[in-house]
């Protein structure tokens, strides 16, 4: 075997290693460049998350007492028997009869469920009249549905109220 | 035809350099330079070029954190400064009415008949001799409630 040979042998071997060694450059580079990207991406939704908790974090502290004040306003469900007692209570000491009649609770999309309360409620249409305004002023998220009133020949007002509050069904 | 033998002597031949002829026209060292110089340039040009365009795709790459995808929770505290006053009036105004008491009033006040006095005679006289003793009357007493209003009683 001549030495040109040998040389174009060697050449050629090199040539070719040269040419993988360039190739696995350049696809190490690319291969690098999209890990790099994704890497990036990662990283940059992993800070957005960050900051998102940052922000929410500091929201909760920063708010924690208008929410349990607004909570406050918002019955909650193993209430419900002290909130019956409480109106009962209220009717009697502003000289109504009043009992309860039903609950109905219907469940809703939103954050609270309704609770209707049908109240059947006796008195003189002074109290009577006292109790509606009261029962608006509660310092709960409701509404008065319906009054249904009758006045009784002995001078009393007979009838029925129904109250729809919202009801949170968990408890913190 | 070609057998295996002849097949072993033509490989023989070629790598036999004293049998080895070759057509002196077809070397052209210029030509051949040109065309390895101009590969040589072309890989070097195609890398530098590629290089390039790696290092002005990545050269101001940076970490953009997307709000877009983790939206997040919106507070709007003037509803909430609204609804918190809105509700401490009503809580007030519910104590305020807690406190108050009705006192009951009849619209239909039905009037207190006469006594009807009948005289009925009778046979025995009933005199009175002594004037009796005047009590007094003046029997009113005053408890406080627990609203702080008196009563009388």
């Amino acid at each position: 075997m001549t030495k040109t040979k040998i040389v174009l042998i060697v050449s050629s071997m090199y040539v070719c290693v040269a040419a993988a060694a360039l190739g696995f450059v350049v696809y190490e580079v690319h291969r690098s460049g999209l890990e790099l990207e994704s890497r990036v991406a990662l990283i940059g939704e992993h800070a957005a998350k960050m900051k998102t908790y940052t922000e929410l974090s500091r929201l909760i502290e920063e708010t924690e007492e208008p929410r349990a004040e607004l909570a406050s306003y918002v019955l909650r469900e193993s209430n419900t028997s002290a909130f019956l007692t409480e109106v009962e209570a209220l009717g009697a000491s502003l000289g109504v009869t009043l009992s309860t009649l039903g609950l109905d609770v219907v469940k809703t999309d939103g954050a609270f469920d309704d609770l209707t309360i049908k109240f059947s409620v006796k008195g003189t249409n002074a109290a009577v009249k006292k109790m509606l305004t009261t029962l608006e002023s509660l310092p709960y998220h409701n509404t008065i549905n319906s009054v249904s009133l009758v006045r009784q020949s002995d001078g009393f007002v007979d009838g029925t109220i129904q109250l729809t509050l919202s009801l949170s069904s968990y408890d913190n | 035809m070609i057998t295996k033998e002849t097949i072993i002597e033509l490989w023989g031949s070629a790598f036999k350099a004293k049998h080895a002829t070759f057509d002196k026209r077809f070397v052209h060292p210029v030509r051949d330079w040109l065309i390895g110089l101009s590969l040589f340039l072309g890989i070097v040009v195609a890398g530098g070029t590629y290089s390039a365009v790696q290092f002005v795709a990545y050269r101001n790459i940076g970490i953009v954190s997307s709000s877009q995808d983790t939206e997040g929770v919106r507070y709007n505290k003037v509803l909430v400064d609204n609804m918190i006053t809105q509700y401490r009036a009503r809580k007030e105004a519910y104590s305020l009415g807690q406190q108050e008491q009705v006192t009951p009033t009849f619209e239909t006040v039905v009037p207190l008949q006469t006594p009807v006095v009948e005289e009925v005679a009778t046979s025995t006289e009933v005199r009175v001799e002594e004037e009796l003793p005047v009590e007094d009357i003046n029997t009113e007493t005053e408890t406080e409630t627990e609203g702080g209003a008196l009563m009388v009683i």
